[in-house]
């Protein structure tokens, strides 16, 4: 995932630990995504989807609001291409540890028609207007207090190619 | 279901005090219960409404503190939480249980302290997925003008202007957090907080109380012309769906609907109204959510002269969230206070000339794209 | 930005295969590396053994052995082959400035443009081994307190010229392998070395004037030091010949309090080096 900070240090093992207690990266919360995003697979985030009226909810939950019938929810990964529906660029320290300025909003996902609050990758809110495309990226987006990586999501515009 | 009266108000100063919750609950206890010309031993129940005491001085059980320093103790206490519309939650719930033949009379406080440390930001911690992933609740208001702007073409300088206006207010309001005036340039040249609101397009953070006393009609009587009907009374939450417009709430719309309609009113007879502009933007999009002006027209609405002091429908005359201040539990209180002063005629400089019909609107929290609870009541003096 | 991801260990002595295993169990690749396929074999075999100790305890399953040795772990005695793609090299050898230099220089040579250059020398100057390569910036001294697998404590020693990038790269790293750091200036010892060599030294001192036996004198340290070794256990695991190496160099640097002990010159000069001769002060 890119930064604007060169001097950024990421420490990404390949595996997961064994009989040790120093993890240098954390999950900002378990079952959102996958992580490390296997080789050759894209990233994509851990949704549900109603059997019955085809809804589509993020993060995973049980029940749907609507139907209500129990085992009536399926796993879905949500598809990685979104579109900015609203963005700000924030200039306070967030409570999560963020450093500002950082960008975040609501990302429309068409395919899976969800909606859901995502950062941005980028510090220019006119990169980041309402319409613009977007792919999801998974990996380090903070720094906790024991020094480990934070792992989340966020979006990104895809770099357009010049035909 | 009975007709239920605000008998007696009474608040504090909102701003930065040294002193504790307890000591501010009980001055605006003591300033309403007076204002009412009751005792402790009249009133029947006690409605507190705080929302970060827990999270901020690790306090729980506010209400018994504060109406026991105010020598009330024994009867039904319940504290409420709603976010910013904690305060007006526990209205509601005092307004039902006397509407509902429960009790006679009723105390409802709204207390708070938020003011930080120089230099320490508001942290209630990051519980949820959003706020782990960098949401800041600037942010989510920062969307809602964004995308009024788009839509609507609603200007920074509209924007601005609730600000100014407010804040003008406030310097008439001798219990407001603000007194000075301020310019749309001054608001707009702020430092920037969320793309595209500023520091002074914000709502500060503030230590404060409000209470008043809510009574059926035949205790009402003895108060005579001070009495104010709670006419309407509506509270709702979010449907949460999903990809819904950023540009209004429709849980607001719902919420107006109700209450007018208890009270048999409609936007056109409001004569003043006091709404939860936590942020410049609200402000704009509670006019259309209130019925005061059509969706997309609050912009034009405050360019227009309409919401200010001396116009249609003054908004905010006590300096609203924004110079007022925004103790977050005793705001919602404290805008019934505001408006039982206006119907009453002792608002002073800010008072509305002949007003009748009074709104108060606030709505708190948020979870997902919505907000958590928005309430609407109505007071009409007869 | 700086990625770490590939871990190169120079050394599979007892500190040597320490690191790597940490390293390993935390989850990187790693390369070990040593002058002969004797050592490394020997490495891997103390590696396959403490994990056989965390399996007794319930830490590690018994089927995760193999994947922390024979995957996460590869051995090789060619410098380059082992350091070719690595981020971080950590190099523990035997206690000699020109032969730490001399390897210095070659991992300049050989590692990729970005690579983090560590040592876990307890007592030569950072600044004198980054002299060697052209990266000083990207050189820092990470030395990790024995036994690894079990002591928490790493000391961190920045050269004159150490960025604060490699500073935060060695702590993250530290981190990683869920132990704790402790900064020391870049002097003769640093922090660790001039107390522990100072009381290690001594107690051979206490063996040389018969003052008590080294039992007596480790038991002391267990139980009223609340020590998890003793002294002459301890000397005996690091190795008598180290342990003089050390001694030497800080008496040198720093005068009288550092002088050798006779006992540990005498063992030292019989060959008796501790564990890894079968004899030091105890026979194993």
């Amino acid at each position: 995932m890119s930064d604007s900070s060169k001097e950024e240090v990421r420490i990404t093992p390949t595996y997961t630990p064994i009989g040790i207690n120093g993890v240098s990266w954390v999950m900002v919360e378990a079952n959102l995504f996958e992580y490390p995003v296997p080789k050759g697979k894209k990233p994509a985030l851990f949704g549900s989807l109603c059997t019955k009226c085809d809804r589509v909810f993020f993060p995973q939950r049980e029940l749907c609001p609507d139907c209500f019938e129990e085992g009536g929810m399926v796993m879905k990964r949500l598809d990685s291409k979104g579109v900015i529906y609203a963005s700000t660029l924030v200039q306070i320290p967030s409570p999560a540890g963020i450093k500002p300025p950082y960008a975040y909003g609501y990302v429309d996902i068409p395919v899976d028609k969800i909606r859901i609050h995502a950062l941005f990758d980028g510090t220019d809110l006119a990169t980041l207007a309402p319409g613009t495309e977007v792919e999801l990226v998974i990996g380090p987006f903070a720094v906790n207090k024991q020094g480990q990586n934070i792992i989340g999501y966020k979006y990104r515009p895809v770099q357009s190619r010049r035909v | 279901m009975r007709n239920v009266f605000v008998i007696g108000v009474g608040m504090t100063v909102f701003g930065k005090h040294e002193r504790s919750l307890r000591s501010l609950g009980y001055e605006a206890c003591l300033n309403a219960l007076k204002d009412a010309g009751v005792k402790p031993a009249d009133i029947e129940a006690g409605y507190c409404g705080n929302c970060l005491a827990p999270a901020l001085q690790g306090e729980t059980g506010v209400g018994q503190h504060v109406f026991w320093e105010a020598g009330i103790k024994g009867i039904p206490i319940i504290n409420v939480e709603n976010a910013c519309a904690s305060g007006s939650t526990a209205v509601r719930e005092a307004w039902m249980a006397i509407s509902g033949g429960f009790y006679d009379m009723a105390i409802v406080v709204g207390v708070e302290k938020t003011v930080m440390p120089k230099g320490t930001p508001l942290n209630v911690g990051t519980g949820e997925l959003e706020a782990k992933l960098g949401e800041v609740f600037p942010g989510y208001f920062a969307f809602v003008a964004q995308k009024h702007m788009e839509k609507y073409g609603t200007t920074r300088e509209q924007l601005a202007k609730v600000s100014v206006k407010n804040h003008e207010n406030g310097a008439l309001n001798p219990y407001a957090q603000f007194n000075k005036p301020l310019t749309v340039e001054q608001v707009l040249n702020s430092a920037m907080i969320a793309e595209p609101l500023t520091l002074l397009s914000c709502c500060p953070n503030s230590d404060g109380a409000a209470a008043i006393i809510l009574a059926s009609a035949e205790k009402a009587k003895k108060v005579g012309k001070k009495s104010v009907r709670l006419a309407g009374s509506a509270l709702t939450s979010g449907t949460y769906e999903n990809q819904k417009d950023f540009t209004g709430w429709e849980m607001e719309q719902r919420a107006a609907k109700q209450a007018y309609e208890m009270a048999s009113i409609d936007p056109k007879d409001i004569n003043v109204v006091e709404v939860h502009d936590a942020f410049t933007i609200c402000e704009i999009v509670h006019y259309e959510g209130l019925g005061l002006c059509s969706a997309g027209e609050g912009g034009r609405f405050i360019d227009e002269g309409h919401s200010w002091l001396g116009g249609k429908v003054p908004v905010c005359p006590s300096g609203g969230l924004l110079a007022k201040g925004h103790p977050v539990g005793a705001s919602g209180v404290a805008q019934i206070v505001e408006l039982a002063w206006q119907l009453r005629g002792e608002a002073g400089k800010r008072q509305v000339p002949k007003a009748r019909v009074a709104v108060a609107q606030i709505m708190g929290g948020a979870k997902g794209s919505d907000t958590r609870a928005c309430t609407v009541h109505v007071m009409i003096k007869d | 930005m700086l990625e770490i991801k590939k871990v190169a260990v120079l050394g599979a002595g007892t500190m040597g295969n320490g690191i790597a295993q940490v390293y390993a169990q935390a989850g990187f690749q790693v390369t070990m590396m040593d002058v002969d396929e004797g050592s490394l074999q020997r490495g891997f075999d103390i590696i396959k053994k403490s994990l056989g100790l965390m399996v007794k305890k319930g830490k590690v399953r018994d089927n995760e052995v193999s994947e922390v040795v024979t995957v996460r772990i590869k051995g090789t005695t060619n410098m380059k082959e082992a350091v070719r793609d690595a981020d971080l090299v950590i190099e523990a050898v035997p206690e000699e400035l020109t032969l730490k230099q001399s390897i210095f220089k070659q991992l300049d040579q050989m590692c990729p443009l970005h690579t983090i250059l560590a040592t876990n020398t307890s007592t030569i100057s950072i600044t004198a081994i980054a002299s060697a390569t052209k990266r000083p910036g990207q050189v820092i001294g990470l030395h990790f307190a024995a036994p690894v697998p079990l002591m928490k404590g790493v000391e961190i020693v920045r050269g004159l010229d150490t960025s604060e990038q490699t500073l935060e790269a060695a702590k993250k790293m530290v981190y990683a392998v869920g132990k704790e750091v402790y900064v020391g200036k870049d002097g003769p010892g640093f922090v660790g070395n001039r107390l522990f060599t100072m009381y290690l030294n001594e107690a051979f001192n206490l063996l040389w004037e018969e003052v008590a036996t080294p039992e007596d004198i480790d038991k002391m340290a267990t139980l009223a030091l609340g020590h998890p070794m003793g002294p002459i256990a301890l000397s005996d695991m690091i190795g008598l010949d180290q342990l003089l190496k050390g001694v030497e160099y800080l008496h040198q640097e720093l005068g009288e309090k550092y002088r050798p002990s006779p006992m540990l010159k005498k063992l030292v000069a019989g060959g008796y080096y501790g564990r890894k001769t079968g004899r030091g002060v105890y026979k194993y």
